[in-house]
């Protein structure tokens, strides 16, 4: 190992300490939207109101579109870090 | 008058002793050194208080036992009470912490101080002290050339215990020449009429000095030395306690409520546990006799008795004023009240926030909450809505048709009496923290809170424009034009609602993200809005005075909504770590439009059913 990457890790291990990696954490978050994603979609099935129901599609439209983004971003972090 | 003249006449003695006496030179500067150690080291740990502070604090103060564990650490570590003192009000005033929970830390605080004689008494006076300061002021000083914070803020607490280690040094130095020329233990004064006199020259040299730490070191320099009595110094030490609560009262006279709360429970402990030493004064020297020999103390080892004697008569104090935490928080809550007003004023915002950079943060986040909660109101009234509809989640297009109830609101007059001091207050505080040295994720995420107070301002200004012509044409016979003005009515409504339901939720990257929801649902009411208003005029259902107010007003709405939403954001991303990942995956102003356009392209026509109605 290169003595550069040795510092590198070691300052990473000093500066992050036992915290998330920004990954783990991008997961996290992606999870998370998903479970709103399933409670909301549950939730449009329970629900009659022709508005109510307008807006609970709205919001699931677009936590698909983050959960989107959230994926694309998570494959962009993982080859960066392959790289 | 007797304020002015205290300083000068504080200089004039001292300089007098420098003329007369090299050697309370030395004490002196021994004292001014160990003070000024005492400064450096509450620098040093002020630049760890950023981060997670908050978290901690909650998870450390929930409990009695904890935040009486949590005072006594943080004061064995900082070697101040009154850094922790600080810490605890500007918590308090924030509103971080409750009041049983900052008198808990107080009394644990109080505990945490018998560390200092400990240190002074064991370690300063037994070893040759001096020879430890030298290193951590050179190596402390190399820190502070540092640029990282941590690192700078970890050289300021080498540089305070190598200038606290200095201190001990120059008064040990300066009491043992001091005995060759004069010899106090001849003014000894014992029995009742002792005990009494050196409480109060130990509780006027503490009021003097600004710390009973510093106190407590002349203190056992001095019995070590031999220049006064164990039982003179018992008194003394009595006193430092006492004098310590006067300087926090002192400190309480210009402080919120809070503060003068948590000040009241500091005097009440510290003079009720030195009631208790001062009237079991005799069994309290027979318990520390007792400990000492168990312990291994010589009996001859007076400077350590002392440091018994001040851990056992606070530990006393501790034992007999816990289980009153709570029916002391709630009479001094009900004795101290804040004052009435006519006006809202901030609730949050306290001189000793502005020393810590999370706790500034948070102080500014919560007001500027409290300043949210009452622009709601003012805007919802504004539109004639009431709060409780909204906060309820009633489906306020029920109102589509309806003429609207007015709500009597007089906009510039409940500004001033429900904003204006607020927002005063804010925006003083913004520039007064931000003026301090603090972090840039901090400095930040207050620049975001400053503009969401603009926001509101900007938004209860707009709500007072639409208002006028609100109230003439959603009461309108023309049933197209009352529509209209009610669909504006209810697309703040259902903003507001939105916002009040993310702020009962976790301030986390989820929240955050559930407004482009919010965003998406404006552009799309937005963009449907003036559809029907093109068609409304094309028709000639509205006369063209009706319709251009309409134009007119529907931007004020728009106004009202965007400064509302761009308050959200500033308010979350305060809230929210920076390292999230949130601001990555929130949709772009191109992508909210391309949903709507995909919802107007027929998409989700499903969407729109029935929704000209």
């Amino acid at each position: 190992m290169k003595t550069t990457k040795l510092i590198d890790k070691f300052q990473k291990l000093i500066s992050k300490g036992p915290e998330e990696t920004p990954t783990k954490k991008l997961c996290k978050t992606i999870k998370a939207l998903k479970d709103k994603q399933k409670d909301l979609e549950s939730r449009l099935k329970r629900t009659e109101g022709k508005h109510a129901r307008q807006r609970l599609r709205q919001k699931i439209q677009v936590l698909k579109a983050q959960r989107r983004k959230g994926v694309e971003l998570y494959r962009s972090l993982k080859a960066a870090v392959k790289h | 008058m007797l304020r002015r003249l205290i300083l000068p006449v504080i200089a004039l003695v001292l300089a007098y002793g420098f003329w007369v006496s090299p050697t309370f030179k030395d004490i002196a500067a021994g004292i001014a050194v160990f003070l000024f150690g005492m400064l450096c080291m509450e620098e040093g740990f002020k630049a760890f208080s950023g981060g997670g502070l908050e978290r901690l604090l909650r998870s450390t103060t929930d409990r009695t036992w904890k935040s009486l564990s949590f005072g006594m650490l943080t004061t064995a570590l900082m070697q101040s009470s009154s850094l922790v003192s600080v810490i605890t009000i500007s918590f308090l005033s924030a509103g971080l912490i409750g009041l049983a929970a900052g008198i808990g830390v107080i009394f644990g605080a109080n505990l945490g101080t018998t560390t200092g004689a400990w240190i002074v008494a064991g370690f300063g006076l037994k070893v040759n002290i001096s020879a430890y300061a030298m290193p951590l002021l050179v190596f402390g000083v190399l820190l502070l050339f540092q640029k990282r914070r941590g690192i700078k803020g970890a050289g300021w607490i080498l540089v305070g215990l190598g200038f606290l280690f200095l201190g001990i040094h120059f008064m040990k130095e300066g009491f043992a020449g001091f005995s060759d020329q004069l010899d106090l233990t001849k003014y000894a004064v014992g029995g009742v009429a002792g005990l009494l006199l050196y409480t109060l020259f130990g509780a006027v040299a503490t009021v003097i000095m600004q710390s009973s730490h510093a106190t407590l070191l002349l203190i056992i320099t001095a019995l070590g030395a031999g220049q006064i009595t164990y039982e003179n110094a018992l008194a003394l030490a009595i006193g430092a306690n006492v004098g310590t609560t006067i300087t926090a009262v002192l400190g309480a006279v210009g402080a919120p409520v809070d503060g003068k709360r948590l000040a009241g429970a500091h005097l009440a402990f510290n003079i009720g546990t030195g009631l208790i030493a001062l009237a079991f004064i005799e069994p309290f020297v027979m318990a520390v006799d007792a400990v000492s020999a168990s312990i291994g103390i010589r009996p001859d080892d007076f400077t350590l008795k002392l440091a018994v004697f001040h851990t056992l008569f606070n530990g006393v104090g501790v034992l007999v004023f816990t289980p009153l935490i709570t029916p002391m928080a709630r009479v001094l809550t009900q004795t101290l009240k804040g004052e009435r007003l006519t006006h809202d004023s901030a609730r949050y915002l306290s001189e000793v926030s502005l020393e810590f950079p999370d706790v500034a943060l948070t102080a500014l986040r919560r007001e500027t909450h409290h300043l949210f909660d009452n622009a709601f109101t003012i805007i919802a009234h504004g539109v004639n809505l009431k709060r409780a509809d909204i906060t309820a989640g009633r489906d306020l297009h029920e109102l589509l048709h309806d003429r609207s109830d007015v709500i009597e609101i007089d906009i510039d007059q409940q500004y001033e009496r429900m904003i204006k001091d607020i927002y005063s207050a804010d925006m003083l505080f913004f520039t007064r923290a931000v003026s301090a040295k603090m972090p840039e994720e901090q400095a930040n995420k207050l620049q975001g809170l400053w503009q969401a107070n603009l926001d509101i301002v900007a938004a209860i200004k707009a709500a007072k424009h639409l208002r006028k012509n609100l109230l003439r044409y959603s009461r309108s016979p023309n049933l197209f034009i009352r529509k209209e003005y009610n669909r504006l009515r209810i697309r703040i409504g259902e903003l507001l609602g939105d916002l009040s339901v993310l702020r009962q939720d976790e301030h986390d990257a989820v929240a955050m993200l559930s407004l482009d929801e919010i965003k998406v649902h404006l552009a799309d009411s937005h963009r449907f809005a003036h559809q029907v208003v093109d068609s409304l005029i094309r028709d000639g259902s509205v006369t063209a005075q009706m319709a251009t107010s309409l134009m007119n007003d529907s931007m004020y709405a728009n106004e009202i909504m965007a400064h509302l939403l761009s308050m959200a954001e500033g308010l979350m991303a305060a809230s929210i770590e920076a390292d999230e990942h949130a601001p990555d995956l929130s949709l772009t102003p191109e992508e909210v439009q391309a949903m709507v356009d995909e919802m107007h392209s027929g998409n989700l026509d499903v969407m729109h059913e029935d929704r000209s109605q």
